[in-house]
């Protein structure tokens, strides 16, 4: 297997935006391609995470914005589509750098798009109802906010976790979000603004959940062997691994096995342990999935998640900053896109150019994303190491 | 600039066909949800106020599973499902409660999985039991009822089944 480096990456801002997918696609690749020496007519292959359902474009979002760039003109590459529900991006991304590390390509694009602000909540919400069982569970009401809801009430039976610990993660994403110009939401808040908010599913309120953003964001990677004629700072990829869940009879309904599995295994491919990670960017769709994500990547005990965050170990100058771009709570989640976003945080800490969020002196960035529901668990679980 | 003799581009007939063939379509693909709705019972059980789950039995590998699918996820043997009727107690695992959530269903509404006897973690939600958060508990026995329902998708009428609390007077 050949080591892969990210070479460039660009962005959108995330939040409610007047442009469709389309042409935010293309302006997070323009950027991409600024940030590094790679012309569009060098790229060999494209993978776009694009979940569709709420778009007006639903598919082939890919091939659009590659020919609207002139990329495809003469150059007919082949352009995947990737759908994973909250995970398209990530999974767009793992394919790039598969097709690079099997020696397919050398030069390939990762590029994620979704428009979902245009929708009333309770139309979203409905549209992406195909992302769950639709026979039964979605059939009949499940939705992420009240799996999450449960989730919360669970972890605070069992390990006394508290409201105010599950505002901190808010409060912490939305401050970190005010210094991150990218980010959906640009105002920090309080306790008191997050305890006050409408209870969506108890004990969970507005501010614990991630809202529907538009957005894009775009990855050019490069074999290692090529990477140093595209940039001076390449990012290289430790580790990639994707896995889906048990889907079982399994009765804990807090049990996060397959994540912790899937991060051992991430560290080990890396040669890393957790203690080496100098920045989570992880999938808080909701605060107990970040409090959760603490535990199962191993940065605390299980069930001490809700102390980790209380002690304010999890902040950008805590000792192990997590979602230092404000997470999918505030920085958005524009589902396609939201992976790749990730990415793009990773890269440019890792490269010191975060700004007023950058952490000090980063080795390791870890992102994970998640997508899709069904049994109480995610359906798709995505793990990146990034070094440099 | 068009004027009135200018022909028309869009066909009035075609596009309120259109309009009807997609409600048509979306019926259809109810009527499945709403065929399989009318099989969650053991038959005769439904009205009879204590209505049985039908699961299903392996008939290789003894497996029981919930809902009844035509090949078995133990064994991956095809074709060989019998009907097994399923306690109709569970215990509570976790219960979530939407105050948003379906524009088809009344709010709150609140849902979760039990476990059931036979060893299966089962998907329902949750009714009689207003308001949730002082009438649930983790751990609680529920029992199976038969509900009408909508579809939270489609909007489409159905029965279905849910849980509620068992009651000391039962």
């Amino acid at each position: 297997m050949r080591r892969v480096a990210v070479v460039g990456v660009g962005q959108t801002r995330f939040g409610k935006l007047p442009a469709t997918s389309r042409e935010m696609g293309t302006e997070a690749l323009v950027a991409a391609l600024d940030d590094c020496k790679v012309n569009g007519k060098e790229i060999q292959a494209a993978y776009v995470g694009h979940y569709g359902l709420l778009d007006s474009q639903k598919a082939m979002v890919g091939q659009l914005v590659l020919s609207d760039l002139g990329m495809t003109q003469k150059n007919p590459m082949p352009i995947t589509r990737v759908e994973g529900a909250c995970s398209s991006g990530a999974i767009a991304f793992r394919e790039a750098y598969m097709a690079i590390a099997g020696g397919f390509f050398d030069v390939v694009l990762a590029l994620g798009a979704e428009k979902m602000s245009h929708l009333s909540t309770t139309d979203a919400m409905t549209s992406m109802a195909p992302g769950r069982d639709q026979d039964i569970e979605a059939a009949m009401g499940m939705g992420p906010t009240g799996i999450y809801g449960m989730k919360a009430r669970l972890h605070m039976e069992r390990y006394g976790s508290t409201e105010e610990q599950l505002a901190r993660v808010a409060v912490k994403s939305y401050h970190n979000a005010s210094l991150n110009p990218y980010a959906h939401f640009q105002k920090a808040i309080t306790i008191a603004d997050v305890l006050n908010s409408p209870m969506i599913s108890p004990p969970l309120r507005r501010y614990n959940f991630c809202p529907f953003s538009d957005g894009a964001a775009s990855a050019i990677l490069a074999s290692s062997e090529v990477a140093a004629k595209f940039t001076d700072t390449p990012v290289y990829i430790e580790a990639s691994v994707q896995k889906s869940g048990f889907f079982g009879d399994d009765e804990d309904l807090l049990s996060d096995e397959v994540l912790t599995s899937a991060a051992d295994e991430a560290y080990r491919i890396a040669g890393i342990s957790a203690q080496d990670i100098s920045l989570a960017e992880v999938h808080d769709a909701s605060s107990i999935a970040e409090i959760i994500a603490y535990e199962a990547l191993r940065f605390c005990k299980k069930g001490e998640g809700g102390k980790f965050v209380q002690e304010g170990l999890s902040e950008i100058d805590g000792s192990k900053p997590v979602n230092a771009s404000g997470g999918l709570t505030a920085k958005g989640h524009p589902v396609g896109a939201t992976g790749v976003g990730q990415v793009f945080e990773a890269v440019k800490q890792l490269r010191g150019e975060a700004d007023k969020r950058q952490v000090p002196n980063p080795n390791y960035v870890l992102t994970n994303t998640l997508g899709g529901m069904y049994r109480g668990e995610e359906c798709n679980r995505l793990l990146h190491i990034f070094g440099r | 600039m068009s004027t009135r003799k200018g022909r028309s581009l869009f066909s009035k007939t075609r596009m309120r066909d259109r309009k009807a063939a997609t409600r048509e379509s979306l019926l259809a693909q109810d009527i499945r949800g709403f065929q399989r709705a009318l099989n969650w019972f053991v038959e005769g059980t439904e009205a009879s106020g204590e209505p049985i789950l039908a699961g299903g039995k392996c008939q290789s590998c003894g497996k029981v599973i919930f809902p009844r699918k035509m090949s078995c996820p133990n064994c991956l043997t095809s074709g060989r499902m019998s009907v097994f009727p399923l306690n109709r107690r569970a215990r509570l695992l976790g219960y979530g409660v939407a105050n948003r959530g379906s524009m088809y269903l009344a709010l709150p509404y609140a849902f979760g999985y039990v476990a059931l006897p036979e060893g299966l973690k089962v998907y329902s939600m949750f009714v009689e039991c207003e308001p949730y958060e002082t009438k649930l508990r983790t751990g609680m026995t529920m029992e199976v009822v038969s509900v009408n329902m909508a579809n939270a998708v489609t909007g489409v009428k159905n029965r279905g089944y849910a849980f509620r609390p068992v009651t000391n007077g039962k």
